[in-house]
């Protein structure tokens, strides 16, 4: 059966931004549902252990606000994944509770359902026992004990959620953690449209106007599925699609380009066609998706310790010749008066990491030049200790050696230099991933908790 | 190291380069040739392959990941990072500067 045309708005990342009159053009053309994409792991685990989302209130508000008041007027479903950020259950209440706010603003009335993706680290012991727990290469190593380290773990959602949210009528989908494409391959595969197809138009979408040109900050992409191909168009007047544009999102921080992995699908994209559709709109065609058995994503985080920082800044040239050795040189004063304040053994626990920027704080051990030159160094120095009392003790240790360091050509005279008068700075508890594992699960919903409302 | 620098490196072959996450554990380098010929000239010559990757980045070619993408003209280049995007210990949290190396790969 021919399903006909669907389209539908990206508006690429939910609280940076998007043209209000993108977001207008897009609804003139006629559109079946407008998705937002809201999640990312770039900015590391702490979103997801428990810090704050990446933008304010503000910003957030605003997006949703415009979003929300743009679907009721279509009245076409809005879909949001990944809820301010992590998607973790917070990030759902924080929406769901801005999005309350905003409909008693505008008078809006709509059904709300919100979908939580937490999961109990249990679960995942009882399915690492029963072998349906598979790493995904690059993995680190993941066994009982390490599942139940994590504070927090939530599995990646299909479309499955989505689907059955609209199933019982929702509006609005406040999705917890769920793959940038699930968001807009859930209702083009409930109408039939080809999987293949569908996936891979939700690849390109999931940025909005990530895959036009320029590249300026992101904005409402145009999305039309057909049988055999999908037409991707930017709604700003100054942005445009071209078949190499298009094409270089198929690359966008995806390790393999040319398979991309989904809860229960793998789609092929080695022999996708990218053409001219207008001057300013592309065609692609060529994807082929093959059902898989049913896996979802883990993202978990677990405490890495409390970690404090100092900063400080070298211009004598004495040390800036000798920095390799000036550094090395400090650490028996720091293990000698660690052990006296803290005892045998503590220094051991922590983890010091000194970056001398100008040498190799960027690249770490893969900087490739490895003579330093300059007349002037920055060091950027933390300590990562297993309580905060200890990381307290010990960075200030630290900083004092640091700070009364001998030069090497004065004898011992000057001292460093730093920009601010608290000189270190308290991080707090920090975290990293500790999974990157595919899980099996009984039934795609299994996973996941859906929880609907009307509003208003 | 050599008194002759090659004259010609893959920086000088590229017109653009993205570099970034592909999820916390994987950084994944775009290199974007200007024209086909470019394109097919860098692949024609194998400089980039496993191997050199893997000796800049301290890895074992089989950990190396190698994509040539024709639609849009790039090699995709994919390597673990050395620790979880954002664990103690990170320097690029995103990994959005970890090609530079590749840029001094000779080009003949």
């Amino acid at each position: 059966m021919d399903p006909g045309t669907l389209s539908y708005l990206s508006i690429g990342s939910l609280g940076t931004g998007f043209g209000e009159e993108s977001l207008e053009r897009g609804l003139a053309l006629g559109i079946d549902f407008i998705g937002a994409d809201a999640g990312s792991v770039d900015g590391g685990p702490q979103a997801l252990a428990g810090g704050p989302p990446a933008w304010s209130d503000a910003a957030y508000r605003r997006d949703l606000s415009l979003l929300l008041r743009a679907s009721r007027r279509a009245g076409v479903p809005l879909l949001v994944g990944s809820c301010a950020l992590s998607g973790r259950d917070w990030g759902v209440d924080y929406f769901a509770d801005m999005a309350r706010s905003i409909a008693e603003e505008f008078d809006l009335h709509f059904s709300m359902t919100r979908i939580y993706s937490e999961i109990e680290p249990e679960l995942v012991v009882e399915r690492l026992a029963a072998g349906r727990v598979h790493a995904i290469d690059p993995a680190p190593p993941y066994d009982a004990e390490r599942a139940r380290r994590s504070s927090r773990i939530v599995a990646v959602m299909g479309v499955e959620p989505f689907q059955r949210a609209l199933d019982e009528g929702a509006d609005l989908v406040l999705a917890g953690r769920a793959t940038d494409t699930a968001i807009f391959a859930a209702i083009p595969l409930a109408r039939g449209f080809d999987p293949g197809l569908t996936w891979h138009a939700g690849k390109i979408a999931e940025c909005g106007t990530g895959s036009a040109e320029p590249r300026r900050r992101l904005d409402v992409l145009h999305v039309q599925l057909e049988k055999e191909s999908f037409v991707v168009q930017p709604l700003a007047d100054d942005l445009r699609c071209t078949p190499f544009s298009v094409a270089a999102h198929q690359l966008h921080e995806v390790a393999d380009p040319f398979t991309l992995v989904e809860p229960g699908w793998t789609t092929d994209m080695r022999n996708v066609r990218y053409e001219a559709a207008s001057d300013r709109s592309v065609r692609v065609s060529g994807s082929v998706a093959v059902p898989t058995t049913y896996t979802v994503k883990l993202e978990g985080v677990e405490s890495a310790g409390f970690q404090r920082m100092f900063m400080l800044s070298v211009r004598d040239p004495t040390i800036v010749a000798a920095i390799d050795t000036w550094v090395s040189g400090i650490q028996s004063d720091i293990a000698i008066r660690c052990r006296e304040v803290l005892g045998e053994g503590a220094l051991e626990q922590c983890e010091v990491h000194t970056r001398v920027y100008g040498r190799d704080g960027t690249m770490g051990p893969r900087e490739p030049i490895t003579r330093f030159e300059g007349h002037e160094a920055f060091l950027l120095v933390d300590v990562v200790a297993p309580d905060q009392a200890t990381c307290e003790s010990a960075s200030s240790v630290i900083w004092y050696a640091f700070m009364h360091a001998k030069s090497p050509g004065w004898r011992g005279g000057t001292t460093v230099a730093w920009p601010f008068t608290r000189a270190i700075h308290d991080i707090g508890e920090v975290f990293r991933f500790n999974v990157h594992h595919a899980m099996e699960v009984d039934d795609p919903l299994e996973t996941f908790r859906l929880e609907s409302e009307k509003v208003r | 190291m050599s008194a002759d620098p090659p004259t010609r490196t893959l920086q000088d072959a590229l017109a653009s380069v993205r570099s970034k996450n592909a999820g916390p554990f994987t950084v994944t380098f775009d290199l974007f040739f200007s024209d086909r010929e470019t394109f097919l000239d860098v692949i024609e010559q194998q400089v980039l392959t496993k191997e050199v990757v893997g000796a800049l980045y301290g890895l074992e070619p089989d950990r190396v990941r190698i994509f040539e993408f024709e639609p849009a003209l790039a090699i995709k280049v994919s390597v673990p990072r050395l620790v979880p995007g954002g664990s103690p210990g990170d320097s690029d949290v995103a990994g959005g500067q970890q090609f530079v190396p590749l840029l001094d790969i000779p080009l003949r």
